[in-house]
């Protein structure tokens, strides 16, 4: 099973279309958004999280 | 980062690039990062550390962003033809700098020039005080030539190609 820290590290090293890669990296929204809370805003892996977040927002039951 | 609540009036634009003949250009995701990365290429001069980045002493710091791409369609009989917007592709920057042969950033871009294949990572750092906003972008460099007539300041001539994709904004 693919984990988020996985995924993250695999986007923080991608050379290309970060936002094209993003889109279609198949993560838990609730787990995105939670790993968000505690990045820092300037740093790689706030970068790649602040991108799965915004395609993978969170719904509302 | 979040971009700083300011407007910069009268701010400094300046070109920085990556250092070292072999440079390992940035990752998408570090072109958006100030503190540790894009820092690291600007000089103290735009509030960065530019441990691993020179300036490019250009004439003037060249429009950048992306150029104009559609599809454009037309149909027989209809009064109107339509322009779909298709992914643009980034703008190539050309620029002239007085030539010196002694400048380390200009002979690393002849460098780059000859070779055509060295990805390296450029910022343009618009400073003002203590604030900074920087766009960063991989590019490859190519069309370098030295214009050395008699009648004027000998000056050369470049072309940054960005690579598409591979670029990110970032602040102080």
């Amino acid at each position: 099973m693919v984990t988020l820290e996985m995924v993250v590290n695999e986007l923080v090293a991608h050379a290309g279309d970060l936002d094209l890669a993003a889109r279609f990296a198949q993560v838990d929204a609730q787990e995105v958004h939670t790993a968000l809370e505690g990045a820092d805003a300037d740093s790689a892996d706030g970068v790649v999280l602040r991108l799965l977040a915004k395609y993978n927002p969170l719904t509302e039951d | 980062m979040a971009a700083p609540a300011v407007t910069l009036p009268g701010f400094a634009a300046s070109m920085w690039m990556q250092t070292g003949a072999t440079p390992t250009a940035f990752t998408t995701a570090n072109l958006a990062v100030w503190t540790a990365q894009v820092a690291t290429i600007v000089g103290t001069t735009a509030n960065g550390t530019g441990a691993s980045g020179t300036q490019l002493n250009v004439e003037a710091v060249p429009a950048f962003g992306q150029d104009d791409g559609v599809a454009s369609f037309a149909i027989a009989g209809s009064r109107q033809s339509d322009k779909i917007p298709v992914q643009s592709a980034p703008t190539s920057l050309t620029i002239s700098a007085a030539w010196n042969p002694s400048d380390a950033g200009l002979l690393l871009i002849r460098g780059d020039a000859y070779s055509g294949i060295i990805d390296r990572t450029y910022v343009i750092a618009a400073a003002s005080g203590s604030t900074t906003i920087a766009y960063a972008f991989n590019g490859r460099c190519s069309q370098f030539q030295i214009d050395a007539q008699p009648g004027a300041e000998a000056k050369c001539t470049f072309t940054i190609h960005p690579r598409g994709n591979q670029y990110g904004w970032s602040n102080t």
